[in-house]
């Protein structure tokens, strides 16, 4: 079996470069890439390039956004809704018409074996005879005579 | 998601210009900085970011909060970047195809076309707004997947994590193209260095 080409050697090194960088690279891998550098002027030389190109990208100037953002965005919104878009919502749209529908069925169903249980209900059915009056025999005579 | 974040977003669903307001003043910067460093020209960045804003209060109700919000904020941008980019493309393609016909057809005099002019410093350290510029040309010319990731990594110090979230990538994925995008910004900055 032949041993890799010299570049292969270090392509397989240089492939690892970022993760070095990042920290993210295994103990293992990191102390043979490590060793290897110490006897590689090449690779040792594109490592710091690399380290140099990552720490010019992290130092690129933190810009802000222009002053009058803020206000052109909100402007921009207001603009093109012509005002709709703000505003608190009516229930109906935040809640799906779906949800809303069962839950007023339910309530309806809720509502109508309430009204049904209760003595005073509308809705209560006439299926028992009224309970005929009672007649109390110390009761006095309120039919005037003939 | 935290308690603050959580009110904000519900205040944004009820359509409240306020939480709007707060929400821009929060992640203005940073959705600038993204668009700017995508694009490479302010004027662009800037109506980017605000369709940006205005992307997401219009979409907020479909945000239901299963990554964090400005992980969401960030995949709108970023999408928002590769679709201007194609755009801008296509628009440049279509520029230039004018102006070849109108050249060839003898309606212009020859003037010079708008390519980005190269950097005349090969020697010398470079610093400050120079370093800059060259920085921006070199992220210009990567492709637009290794450049949002070198924006979100090595310029937003963003972890990896947030990364493959941001970008829906699987995590060798994004080492392995990030890799080669720092490895390209490294051969074109070879010069200058």
């Amino acid at each position: 079996m032949s041993s890799p080409s010299p570049t292969s050697h270090h392509d397989e090194f240089e492939a690892r470069f970022s993760d070095y960088l990042d920290g993210s690279l295994a103990a293992e891998e990191k102390r043979a890439l490590e060793q290897h550098l110490e006897s590689c002027a090449q690779c040792r030389e594109g490592l710091t390039e690399l380290r140099k190109t990552v720490s010019a990208l992290s130092g690129l100037h933190q810009m802000a956004a222009p002053q009058n953002f803020d206000r052109d965005v909100t402007d921009a919104i207001h603009r093109r809704s012509s005002g709709r878009f703000f505003g608190r919502r009516a229930l109906g749209d935040r809640v799906p018409f779906e949800l809303l529908a069962l839950l007023a069925l339910a309530l309806g169903l809720a509502l109508y074996f309430f009204l049904r249980q209760s003595d005073t209900g509308s809705l209560k059915p006439f299926d028992r005879e009224p309970d005929a009056p009672a007649i109390h025999e110390d009761a006095p005579n309120v039919v005037p005579r003939p | 998601m935290p308690i603050r974040e959580g009110r904000l977003i519900r205040r944004l669903k009820d359509r409240d210009e306020q939480a709007f307001r707060e929400m821009v003043e929060e992640y203005r910067d940073r959705v600038f900085r993204l668009t700017y460093r995508m694009l490479g020209n302010r004027e662009e960045a800037e109506d980017l970011a605000q369709e940006v804003f205005i992307t997401i209060f219009k979409s907020i109700d479909s945000f239901r909060g299963d990554s964090k919000f400005s992980t969401w904020l960030y995949r709108v941008t970023a999408n928002h970047c590769k679709n201007r980019i194609k755009y801008l493309a296509r628009r440049h393609d279509r520029d230039r195809t004018e102006l070849s016909e109108r050249v060839e057809g003898g309606a212009t005099g020859g003037s010079s076309m708008a390519a980005p002019r190269p950097v005349a410093r090969p020697d010398a350290q470079l610093e400050g707004a120079q370093l800059e510029q060259i920085l921006q040309q070199a992220i210009a010319e990567l492709d637009e997947e290794q450049r949002i990731l070198v924006i979100l990594r090595d310029v937003e110090d963003l972890s990896y994590e947030e990364i493959c979230a941001i970008t829906e990538l699987p995590d060798g994925t994004v080492k392995s193209r990030l890799h080669r995008a720092r490895m390209a910004l490294r051969k074109k900055l070879l010069k200058h260095m």
